[in-house]
């Protein structure tokens, strides 16, 4: 799949381990108050003030079609941006960060996915380590999405 | 290095290359006038020398070429005519092109350059005796003392006299002005048997020289300039009453009852004044530098500074006072008097005239209209109103639409225009003005006008309204911004791209501000642009609703009322009565759909919208805040309601309401059919 892909940062959702290519991540914070926006989708939670710039924040466990939230102590939120501008920033909210690791570029295979992933259809591929296959999201697609 | 320089003198070129522009069209409507004529020639000769001077050789060379050929002009070897200013400007394309491109070795290009240049010398070569002027002629010698010479004409209504009005007065207050000759009409005056004294049967020309400007005649005829026709055109600089053909044709039409002609005072005029421009001495003035250069991401940094010392001023100040300290206190309130004036500076220095962004729509109703073969005058009024740098970057593409509609669409033909008895001449008018705190800008077309209802017929087949909905005329005019709705059937090349009415409002409601049209069949079409300041800090009155804290843009507030609920235990179909008014309204609270709308204490906001007053119903009000509003970002714009955010000095956040919007959105959905 992608050669140049060299580190990639993953998080749980609902116990599966998912993925976002490292390059499109900028920050990492602990889930906190959210200011509710009106007349936006469900899964849009609101927008939060960091250093300065105001950032809507997803629950991407709601994207995904996960039926049971709970917020604990490990519930995060990645602040990702595709296109490396500040006006496309967002905060995706997951069940707990896991680690950032050093991947080779033929780790990665096609993904196979069985089950529901609600409105996140496209992934970059997975990779299977330690009996544990995760799953990189493209994050091109899942920002389109949130854009409609 | 080299490169710096470079692209400094690209950045300065297309400075020289507007000027340019800006001289030949002013050239274009009179050709006459040396001071232009100058004025292009100083911009090409440091064009040309810039170019030489910065390795864009060629550029320099086909200037050269241009410069000779206003040489000629400026030394009075060559007449001004359409087909010399059609050429420059097609130059001064070319020129832009070179300075895009730089010098070049391809061979078409090297060629098409040749041709370009043999068009050009073709004027420079021709023939000059037979356009010089009779110099030999003895003229006297006009002085240019800084005063200028008008014709003006007075033809008051005949009922004028009954307003109490004489018209001598006005005459009298040319007189005090300056120098003036009066030829007075009397020839439509009747015999005495029919003559009625309250009629008025005589009309004036008046030759004035003054110092004063165009301006202050205008407003000596301030009171009567619906009951008179009033024309005024400029002779010529200095006092050309001196000069002895005028006095002479003065003297002939006073005698011969026929109107001067401005173009024949304007000739006798120009020969007496041809003489002292050759004997004009080379000045050198005083060289001051009364302004910068400065790039504008510096000041995009600058006004975003700014605005976080405006939004940590807040916090000092929150914390000052729950501190209590008084020497705190004073120090915060000084940094608040410092912050502010800091923000007003930093404001007006990204303000820039609108007058530099309409160079390119008059060149571009110049091009047009040729195009088209319709005549357009294009006048703008207002072009000294100063905006925001970055709302006048976005106001380009939706004025470019409206222009090109008016051009395509509204202005007629010259023979349809005679036909229905109108002057073949069209007008495109481009009005602005301050409002409060917000600029608006009308674009008016004296074309043909839309009918409202072939617009609603039109939105009805379309889908857009229930054909059985009764619309007010407003309301019929603005579903020319709803998506889907163009009313050209056929897609032309001027205008009517694949994009609508609605591309021009989206992009205007990016800038927080709103459009509007209205039209009379026959008469023409005007689009209003009603657009904020500044984009950036707003002062704001900070409410509550649900959980939520808003900003509703003080701008639009008009008043504030506490309500109780009973008087909303009889409200009908949202409308409440307050001080024996009637008055529609908007529950926030149902709106932004909160889970539950308290129906405790709660306060009615009365905002403005366009004509009328529309109340906002929220939980309570917290007070005035001055806020800086931050962008939402890409992935909340399709929430219309709230225009941005902004952080409040405890660092939570409050949505800045767009209340244009949101009632629009709301009055919207009233008659607009579901899917």
């Amino acid at each position: 799949m992608k050669e140049q892909m060299s580190s990639i940062i993953s998080f749980f959702i609902n116990k599966e381990v998912f993925a976002f290519d490292t390059l499109k991540v900028r920050n990492i914070l602990e889930f906190d108050k959210v200011t509710w926006v009106p007349n936006t989708k469900e899964y849009l939670l609101g927008v939060i003030n960091l250093h300065g710039n105001i950032i809507p924040i997803a629950d991407l466990r709601m994207m995904m079609g996960v039926e049971n939230i709970e917020n604990a102590q490990d519930t995060a939120v990645i602040v990702v941006s595709d296109d490396d501008k500040n006006e496309s920033l967002i905060g995706l909210v997951v069940d707990g960060v896991k680690e950032v690791f050093d991947v080779e570029g033929d780790e990665i295979k096609e993904s196979v996915i069985n089950g529901n992933t609600g409105l996140v259809h496209s992934f970059t591929g997975s990779i299977h380590r330690n009996d544990e296959f995760i799953h990189i999201i493209e994050l091109g697609e899942l920002v389109q999405e949130i854009e409609k | 290095m080299i490169d710096k320089f470079k692209a400094k003198f690209v950045e300065e070129s297309n400075d020289n290359v507007h000027d340019l522009e800006e001289a030949l069209l002013l050239l274009e409507k009179d050709t006459g006038n040396m001071e232009i004529i100058e004025r292009i020639f100083r911009a090409m000769h440091s064009l040309k020398g810039g170019g030489a001077m910065f390795g864009f050789n060629q550029l320099s060379e086909f200037t050269h070429h241009l410069e000779t050929v206003f040489d000629l002009v400026r030394t009075n070897k060559l007449v001004i005519n359409d087909g010399i200013i059609s050429m420059t400007f097609e130059s001064i394309d070319h020129i832009k092109h070179m300075l895009e491109v730089g010098d070049v070795d391809d061979a078409s290009e090297l060629a098409t350059q040749a041709e370009f240049i043999k068009r050009v010398q073709h004027y420079s070569n021709t023939d000059s005796e037979a356009s010089q002027p009779a110099a030999n002629e003895p003229v006297a010698v006009v002085k240019d003392d800084g005063s200028k010479t008008y014709l003006i004409g007075v033809k008051p209504n005949e009922d004028i006299l009954r307003n109490g009005t004489n018209p001598f007065y006005l005459i009298d207050d040319l007189h005090a002005m300056g120098q003036a000759r009066v030829v007075a009409f009397a020839d439509k005056v009747p015999v005495l048997a029919s003559f009625s004294p309250i009629t008025s049967y005589c009309n004036w020309q008046v030759v004035l020289n003054t110092s004063e400007s165009v301006n202050d005649i205008k407003d000596v005829f301030i009171f009567v300039e619906d009951e008179c026709e009033i024309t005024i055109d400029e002779l010529g600089k200095g006092n050309l009453l001196e000069v002895p053909a005028i006095s002479t044709m003065i003297d002939e039409s006073s005698n011969s009852q026929t109107a001067l002609v401005k173009a024949e005072l304007i000739k006798a005029g120009a020969i007496a004044s041809e003489k002292k421009e050759t004997k004009k001495k080379v000045q050198l003035k005083e060289h001051k530098i009364s302004s910068i250069r400065v790039n504008s991401t510096k000041i995009d940094e600058l006004v975003n500074l700014v605005s976080e010392l405006v939004t940590i001023q807040a916090q000092l100040n929150l914390f000052a006072e729950n501190d209590g300290n008084p020497a705190v206190l004073s120090l915060a309130e000084n940094i608040q008097k410092l912050s502010r004036q800091l923000r007003d500076n930093a404001f007006s220095i990204s303000l820039i005239p609108l007058q530099s962004e309409l160079m390119r729509f008059q060149r571009l109703v110049r091009d047009l209209s040729k195009e088209l073969d319709k005549d357009i005058d294009f006048v703008i009024e207002g072009g000294d109103i100063e905006l925001d740098k970055n709302i006048i970057e976005h106001l380009t593409d939706p004025l470019l639409h409206i222009i090109r509609n008016s051009v395509d669409h509204g202005i007629e033909m010259p023979d349809e225009r005679v036909k229905n008895g109108k002057s073949p001449k069209g007008t495109i008018l481009f009005k602005a003005y301050y409002s409060g705190a917000s600029v608006i800008v009308e674009v008016t077309d004296d074309g043909k006008g839309i009918d409202p209802e072939f617009i609603k017929k039109k939105a009805i087949a379309k889908g857009l309204i229930d054909a059985n909905v009764e619309l007010s005329r407003k309301e019929i005019f603005d579903l020319v911004f709803l998506s889907g709705f163009s009313t050209k059937e056929q897609v032309t090349d001027v205008s009517g791209r694949g994009v609508g009415m609605d591309v021009v409002k989206k992009k205007i409601g990016e800038i927080r501000g709103e459009v509007s049209l209205d039209s009379e069949i026959g008469k023409g079409t005007t689009l209003t642009l009603e657009l904020p300041m500044t984009l950036s800090i707003i002062d704001g009155l900070l409410v509550k609703v649900f959980k939520n804290q808003y900003v509703i843009p003080i701008a639009n507030i008009e008043k504030i009322f506490a309500m109780d609920g009973v008087s909303f235990g009889k409200t009908f179909n949202h409308v409440v009565n307050i001080e024996d008014q009637q008055y529609p309204f908007i529950d926030l609270r149902e709106t932004f759909e909160t889970e539950a709308p308290n129906k405790g204490t709660e306060q009615l906001i009365l905002v403005k919208y366009e004509d009328r007053k529309v109340g906002l119903l929220v939980d309570q009000v917290i007070g005035e805040f001055q806020t800086v509003v931050k962008p939402m970002g890409r992935f909340l714009k399709k929430q219309e309601n709230v225009s941005g955010a902004s952080i409040m000095g405890d660092g939570t956040i409050a949505m800045v309401i767009d209340t244009n919007r949101l009632i629009h959105n709301n009055a919207i959905k009233k008659y607009r059919t579901k899917n």
